[in-house]
């Protein structure tokens, strides 16, 4: 199994270069990538920096997965494929280090949910080695 | 002044959520043989076919072939074009690039989507995948998902309410209710949008568009001969487009699909500021899209469109009257056929012709029109400005 099918309830995307990303998720850390070249940090990581566009390599960096939740929605309502997921609570999250992020956030009643409030990312095992990550409340 | 390009022919199916014995190339014969007929051509004179779609909702690939021949029109150029719910908004914008450039005279585009093959839930997982697919695409999320939290940013940036959110599809369902072509022909009130399920919270089942079967086209000439064979060609006069990330996390805002760059372009390039616009069809794909779209498109500040369905003013009678035929919530959303349907729409009720979707939902007097057409979830944006 290529490694990277290790994340997600599904996954569509079994190639890639950021493989490592998974190596992470196994010791319950997060990293993002960080360009040599410009500086530009990107979460999720990307293999390739889409500011500078050079080519000049990429650096794994650990996030905090300290963010504040900048907007979600209920879905009670699943793609097929998600059946067994729903009722989900889909959150955008901004991580301290800059971009935004997008996950489930689990551990929270509707009534306590406020946009602005402070969540973490952290990494999930939602089977046998296999990952994702959510938000939950701080 | 440099050359203009007309729209001469508009025509359209019902849409419908109802499977019928009718296969796509079928529907698209329908839409095109009626805007054939609308344009007083001969089959001879179309000199270039562009065919809008999004793909996997059907089993046919590369569908502008047998749409090709099924018209009758092989051998000549034919071009496929897809960018989701924006695919014929898209294919206009191609076909005004072919005449003005001078390759072609006069191009037909059609749009079509035929989606009832698929259960809901079928069709949704193909629309997760037009996004993120590696980072987001994992978690589900769907069309009214993303939807839903524009709608919550809104609702905690400027005090939208739910029941604004459902004075959206109650309007369009007064409207909805006289266009024959329309999938949904229920009036409804605020009260039973509230009460349908919630599919992603805030939004309710009556807050989304349906997924539907359906085709439409326009036809496109070039100054000379849409003068001659028209008395009311409708002219395009500026035409924007723009795009936005793929991924939801690149999002710089959750309070716009980023289709105001579009719109920027299109009144810079006619020469109008939204208060002259004397109608318009939005993509209102979902209650919270057409708010956005208010404000995006200048009709209202940006934070002002709950305010603004809230006191009526995209009624007819009001400042703006905004998607008379029922929009997206009501008619239907076969997702390639609609940007075609929005112009056709504009189209009409330039040429005084909106009786011909229902005396009630003519705008009397309308010089200059807008089509507003989004793919996604703001992943392209399409404007459209029309006039007389
Ligand atoms: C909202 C949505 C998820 C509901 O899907 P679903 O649960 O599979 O719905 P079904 O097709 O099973 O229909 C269930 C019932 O609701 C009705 N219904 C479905 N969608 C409706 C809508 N938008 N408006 C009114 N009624 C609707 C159906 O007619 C059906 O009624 P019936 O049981 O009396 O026949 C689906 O319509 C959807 O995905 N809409 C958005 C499409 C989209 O994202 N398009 C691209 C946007 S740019
Ligand atoms: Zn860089």
């Amino acid at each position: 199994m290529t490694a990277f099918l290790r994340f997600g309830y599904v996954n569509y995307t079994p190639d890639t270069e950021v493989v490592r990303f998974i190596r992470g998720l196994r010791e319950g850390k997060l990293y993002g990538t960080e360009c040599v070249g410009c500086g530009e940090f990107y979460f999720p990581p990307r293999s390739d920096c889409g500011k500078c566009v050079k080519g000049d390599g990429m650096e794994w960096k650990e996030i905090s997965g300290d963010a504040k939740l900048v907007t979600f929605s209920i879905s009670q309502f699943a793609p097929k494929g998600f059946e067994k997921v729903v009722p989900y609570i889909l959150a955008v999250g901004q991580l301290k280090e800059g971009p935004n992020v997008v996950a489930h956030l689990e551990g929270v009643e509707k009534e306590e949910i406020e946009i602005g409030m402070d969540i973490k990312l952290v990494v999930k095992e939602i089977g046998e080695d296999r990952y994702i990550y959510v938000f939950v409340p701080k | 002044m440099s050359e203009r390009i007309g729209i001469i022919g508009v025509g359209q199916t019902s849409f419908h959520r109802i499977r019928l014995a009718k296969s796509l190339r079928e529907m698209c014969f329908d839409a095109y043989s009626e805007a054939l007929d609308d344009s007083n051509l001969a089959p001879e004179d179309i000199d270039g076919l562009i065919v809008c779609y999004t793909e996997e909702y059907d089993k046919q690939r590369g569908p502008w072939s047998p749409i090709a021949e099924y018209l009758g029109l092989t051998p000549k150029p034919v071009v496929g074009v897809s960018n989701y719910c924006a695919s014929s908004t898209m294919g206009v914008r191609v076909g005004w690039a072919m005449i003005k450039s001078g390759l072609h005279d006069v191009v037909a585009v059609i749009g079509y989507q035929k989606m009832t093959e698929l259960s809901g839930a079928e069709v949704q997982e193909k629309m997760i995948r037009g996004g993120d697919l590696m980072w987001e695409t994992p978690f589900g999320i769907g069309m009214p998902h993303v939807y839903a939290c524009f709608a919550n940013r809104h609702m905690h940036e400027f005090g939208t309410t739910e029941e604004q959110l459902a004075m959206v599809r109650v309007k369009n369902s007064e409207y909805g209710s006289l266009n024959e072509k329309a999938a949904f022909r229920e009036k409804v009130t605020v009260e039973k949008v509230m009460k349908s399920p919630v599919i992603a919270w805030p939004l309710k089942l009556l807050d989304c568009t349906a997924n539907a079967d359906g085709a439409s086209c326009v036809i496109l000439a070039k100054e000379e001969i849409a003068k001659k064979v028209s008395d009311t060609p409708i002219w395009i006069k500026g035409i924007g487009s723009s795009s936005e990330t793929n991924s939801m996390g690149a999002r710089e805002s959750f309070v716009t699909t980023g289709s105001w760059r579009a719109a920027e372009q299109a009144y810079k390039m006619a020469g109008v500021s939204p208060k002259d616009i004397d109608v318009a069809e939005v993509h209102d794909c979902f209650t919270i899209a057409e708010i956005m779209a208010y404000e995006d498109l200048g009709f209202c500040k940006k934070g002002e469109g709950g305010k603004f369905i809230e006191e009526g003013e995209s009624y007819i009678g009001g400042k703006i009257p905004v998607n008379v035929d029922g929009g997206l919530l009501c008619k239907g959303h076969p997702v390639g056929a609609t940007g075609g349907s929005q112009i056709r729409t504009i189209t009409l009720q330039l040429r005084g012709e909106g009786y011909k979707i229902h005396p009630k939902c003519e705008v009397e007097g309308a010089e200059i029109g807008l089509v507003h057409n989004v793919g996604g979830t703001g992943h392209v944006s399409n404007v459209i400005i029309l006039g007389r």
